[in-house]
């Protein structure tokens, strides 16, 4: 007898009693389609704030210091330049000038100011776009040119453009900040559609320019964006390299330095999700075992309900292993079949639970524009719930297989 | 176990015998809680030979011990002492993996309680004991079609047991036994739970079998019943206390 032969005679006693095939079904289709359900959606929240820190740069270090000479920080840039080289893809200075130095920024009549949100201005190089993940959707980014010449230029945020332009292009319109006039040569793609306080209400000039809008202390503080080359880099330039060439340097003058990388601060909710996905995952795989016992109680029942019939089987020719394999196949299609039906709701409800958490992000405007989101299962959890089901239906089908294939066919037949 | 077994006869003659014959037991007992105070001795010391072809009624009352008999001709039980050799096999040794093979091969059974699956048609069932066997479909397909139609329900195939009467059923259970055709159709009071004109009917169809060359032992109680057998052996109290040929075919 081979194998296709048995699992077709499964589904038909399977499909001979529907109504008790499903609610044996049940306990599997709860118990996977939770285990999916509430692992996608932990996974889904991980991916989510993965985009979030994304959103502000991929592999971001933040650098802060102040107390070092304006020469040590030459030096420093020096450094980035050249010994960390490959461990450092591009960096930009990123000092901020505030609205109220600038009091807000102004086109023709219009004006914005801090009552709609803070605007981030920053003085930064060529690389500024590239170290925090902005693309120039219109126009060009600041080039070292500009830098090298001081032009009055700047590359606006979306927001910026949407509120002072409109549908009109921006390029080559004089924005006032401080009291001088810069010509937008550039606007960075919006990544979070350009709505007001957010990051894409933001101005970006040509870090040369600081010197001429900022009064100056002695005691100058510095920002500087790094993109690390490698997610591998990360933690060797912030916890070794960065601080070990500059922190002497700052704190011999009563300074402060700090290099700071959110990329361990996510990569330790990661690990924490991934918990909480196993332990929510562990508990609603109970939820499975109880299924599974469930399948073998009715096995059980089934076996002693057509004892006759396996006493027939066997007077006619089937041996041990066909009547346990009988039973075997159909409480693993048994459970099988409600691990699919359990993935497509769990599909199902993972999608209306990501759905939530999106909604609940959204609220709030640090949400980077996602385009199709979804919070689905991965292939692995999906394979690895319909392997597992079947595995409970094998396991727990064994014991009512085995006692049908220990019946004596006298025996069996006699059974009314 | 072994130790307990009736003396052999010599192995040359064994083998000998065996391949001649094909039922042959010797010295066979069944017995029930051996040694306890509630001992049965359900067969006591048979022997029995049957040719190939032969139509054998083997006769008893209820207790007689014939429906014991009936179960380890059909290898569905094992004696508990002596030796059978069912087609040159010598199956009283055999486990029970084998013997399941033994009757999908060699036997095929029909019951009083015609004993088909509910939930399967009048085809399926005829198919199943050759999807046991590992026959392709179309072969068994066209096996049990055959079979059906020799009984004459080739418009009743796709009918569960359920939708057809008590003579059909048992029809069905002789197509299911003839359908491989095997060399022994066991009956065990295959009219017993029919009324005359379909009893009678069954018995027709196995008289027809035994024509065409298929040996047939048919268990029944019924005297009048037995008389269509060709040879009669009657069994009381666990013993063969006859064996005869029949006064031959049944006067209807």
């Amino acid at each position: 007898m081979n194998w296709l032969q048995t699992v077709r005679m499964a589904f038909k006693s399977i499909m001979n009693n529907k109504v008790r095939s499903i609610l044996t079904m049940l306990g599997i289709i709860i118990g996977v389609a939770s285990v999916i359900a509430i692992v996608a959606y932990i996974q889904g929240g991980t991916k989510l704030q993965r985009l979030q820190y994304e959103a502000m740069g991929v592999n971001r270090i933040d650098v802060y210091g102040y107390g070092a000479k304006s020469r040590d920080w030459q030096d420093f840039e020096e450094y980035l330049d050249t010994e960390l080289a490959d461990k450092v893809a591009a960096w930009s200075p990123q000092s901020q000038y505030y609205d109220w130095q600038s009091d807000g920024i102004q086109y023709r009549r219009q004006k914005l100011t801090n009552d709609n949100g803070m605007t981030y201005m920053y003085f930064g190089n060529q690389d500024y776009g590239e170290v925090t993940s902005r693309n120039i959707s219109i126009g060009r980014d600041i080039s070292k040119e500009d830098c090298d010449s001081r032009a009055r230029v700047c590359v606006i945020g979306e927001t910026l453009q949407k509120y002072f332009f409109g549908a009109m292009s921006p390029l080559g319109q004089k924005l006032r900040v401080g009291g001088k006039s810069f010509e937008v040569i550039g606007v960075y793609a919006g990544k979070y559609e350009g709505k007001l306080n957010t990051e894409d209400q933001l101005i970006v000039f040509p870090y040369t320019l600081q010197n001429s809008m900022m009064s100056m202390s002695g005691m100058s503080d510095k920002q500087y964006v790094i993109k690390a080359a490698s997610k591998e880099d990360i933690s060797e330039l912030t916890d070794t390299l960065l601080p070990g060439f500059m922190q002497s340097r700052c704190e011999s003058s009563g300074g402060y330095f700090s290099a700071y990388s959110n990329s361990q601060w996510q990569e330790q909710s990661e690990a924490s999700a991934n918990m909480f996905a196993l332990l929510g995952g562990g508990i609603a795989g109970i939820s499975l075992l109880v299924g599974g016992i469930g399948i073998m109680n009715i096995m059980l029942v089934s076996v002693t309900e057509r004892t006759r019939e396996i006493g027939i089987r066997m007077a006619i020719g089937a041996r041990k292993r066909d009547i346990i394999g009988q039973f075997l196949v159909e409480a693993a299609v048994v459970s099988c079949f409600g691990g699919i039906i359990g993935i497509v709701l769990g599909c199902f409800l993972s999608a209306i639970l990501g759905n939530l958490l999106l909604m609940q992000q959204m609220s709030s405007s640090y949400m980077p524009t996602i385009e199709q989101f979804t919070v689905l299962p991965s292939l692995g959890l999906i394979l690895g719930a319909f392997l597992f089901s079947a595995l409970i239906g094998i396991i727990f089908g064994l014991y009512p297989a085995n006692k049908a294939s220990n019946l004596q066919p006298v025996d069996a037949l006699r059974t009314q | 176990m072994f130790w307990k077994k009736a003396p052999q006869p010599d192995a040359a003659k064994q083998g000998a015998e065996a391949t001649d014959l094909l039922i042959d037991v010797r010295q066979m007992s069944k017995i029930y809680n051996e040694g306890r105070e509630n001992e049965v001795r359900a067969l006591d010391n048979i022997s029995l030979e049957v040719q190939w072809g032969e139509f054998l009624c083997i006769l008893g009352q209820s207790g007689s011990g014939k429906s014991t008999l009936m179960n380890i001709l059909g290898c569905l039980d094992i004696p508990t002492y002596g030796t059978y050799y069912l087609n040159g096999q010598a199956v009283s040794d055999m486990k029970p993996s084998v013997l399941s093979g033994i009757r999908n091969r060699e036997i095929g059974f029909i019951f009083q309680g015609f004993n088909l699956i509910p939930a399967l048609t009048a085809l399926e069932n005829v198919e199943l004991p050759l999807i046991y066997r590992g026959m392709s479909k179309e072969e068994r397909r066209q096996l049990a079609t055959d079979a059906l139609i020799s009984v004459g329900l080739e418009k009743r195939m796709d009918h569960r047991p359920g939708e057809m009467s008590g003579g059909q059923q048992q029809r069905v259970a002789i197509a299911r036994a003839v359908a491989a055709k095997p060399p022994i159709i066991m009956a065990d009071e295959p009219t017993g739970n029919l009324d005359s004109a379909s009893g009678l009917e069954i018995m027709r169809q196995l008289s027809t079998l035994n024509e065409q060359g298929t040996s047939i032992i048919l268990i029944t109680h019924d005297n009048h019943l037995a008389q269509m057998a060709k040879r009669i052996v009657t069994i009381q109290d666990g013993h063969i206390i006859s064996d005869a040929p029949s006064k031959g075919g049944l006067d209807v």
